[in-house]
């Protein structure tokens, strides 16, 4: 069983290169996409626990990730 | 071609391997791309053919990452590489893995015979407020002396038990907690506790275990079970790669 929130909570440990610029921009996005990142793996788990259905689950994950791609998107231009 | 769906190599993971080869058509995209190795001395990237484009963090595209580094983990040492992580071809993707090769080496020693165990343990609501009414004495009393009171005449006195049981719930999580660390900590390398999202969410714990360890640290997890099991529901990952642990960012640009 995977876990959504590895991937959103992972530290970044072995680091290849980052800019401080790009550092700064991850920063700002985990601030403002935290909310919605938190929502996703609290959905996740009501998945797991088999509190919503997998349709119920894919409806609104969908929902939650354009929200967060509207919000990336926000912030490009 | 348009830009939008330029083609490039999608990384999984770098591991330990020195041979060219194909672990089947697992790649991300839904296309039935083969995942491959391309290697560079004695440590590998494995990739995908896949387009370069933004890949939404989807249960679907994250359970298929997953998927890839799981078809290879149980032969070699991974590294899990971020999610969505595309580079444009074959020749950057050698250009990393030699520019990098002795960071990726060193971590893939460290990382050598452990896998990441997880563990969520959440309390079950119907049985978790009950339990806390048996058990604080001074919340039962209070409940039962507004019971009698009509409603209108007891807001305070119910704002104050809302507080009084939120109290209990935290007090009850962290015995739980350090209970659930005491036994598992001494058996893993590393711990990682994540925050508990989610109310009842007592913990949310990756465990970084050498793989001789495995069998012992499930036996615990076993007694843990055993021990809790009529008011928490306990979430029990195992074997996956290390992704609590190394998330390599790879920035294109420097390539």
């Amino acid at each position: 069983m995977f876990l959504i929130d590895s991937i959103l909570l992972a530290p970044v440990k072995g680091v290849v290169w980052l800019g401080e610029k790009l550092n700064e921009v991850a920063e700002r996005e985990l601030n403002d996409d935290g909310l919605i990142k938190q929502e996703l793996m609290e959905l996740q788990l009501r998945f797991e626990l088999d509190e919503i259905s997998e349709q119920e689950y894919n409806e609104k994950e969908s929902e939650l990730l354009d929200r967060l791609d509207a919000i990336v998107k926000s912030k490009e231009s | 071609m348009d830009v939008a769906t330029e083609e490039g190599k999608y990384i999984y993971c770098i591991m330990d391997s020195n041979q060219p080869q194909s672990f089947g058509p697992l790649g991300i995209g839904g296309r039935g791309d083969e995942v491959y190795t391309i290697c560079f001395d004695d440590i590998a990237a494995l990739v995908s053919n896949a387009p370069i484009k933004k890949y939404r963090i989807s249960r679907e595209n994250s359970i298929t990452h997953e998927k890839a580094i799981e078809a290879v983990m149980a032969e070699h040492t991974v590294l899990p590489v971020r999610f969505a992580t595309v580079t444009e071809d074959e020749e950057k993707v050698m250009e990393i893995l030699e520019a990098e090769y002795e960071r990726f080496r060193e971590l893939l020693n460290q990382m050598k015979d452990k896998t990441e165990l997880g563990i969520k343990a959440i309390f079950k609501e119907d049985v978790v407020y009950k339990d806390i009414l048996e058990k604080y004495e001074d919340v039962r009393g209070l409940k039962e002396k507004i019971a009698v009171l009509p409603p209108e005449k007891t807001h305070h006195q119910r704002m104050k038990i809302g507080e009084m049981v939120e109290a209990a719930l935290q007090q009850e999580k962290q015995t739980i907690e350090e209970d659930i660390l005491n036994t598992l900590s001494p058996l893993a390398v590393e711990v990682k506790t994540n925050a508990a999202y989610y109310e009842l969410m007592i913990i949310n714990g990756a465990f970084l275990v050498e793989k001789e360890k495995e069998a012992e640290f499930d036996h615990q997890v076993q007694e843990l079970g055993d021990k809790y099991g009529e008011k928490v529901k306990f979430k029990f990952v195992g074997m996956l790669p290390p992704f609590n642990f190394i998330n390599l960012v790879i920035d294109m640009g420097k390539y």
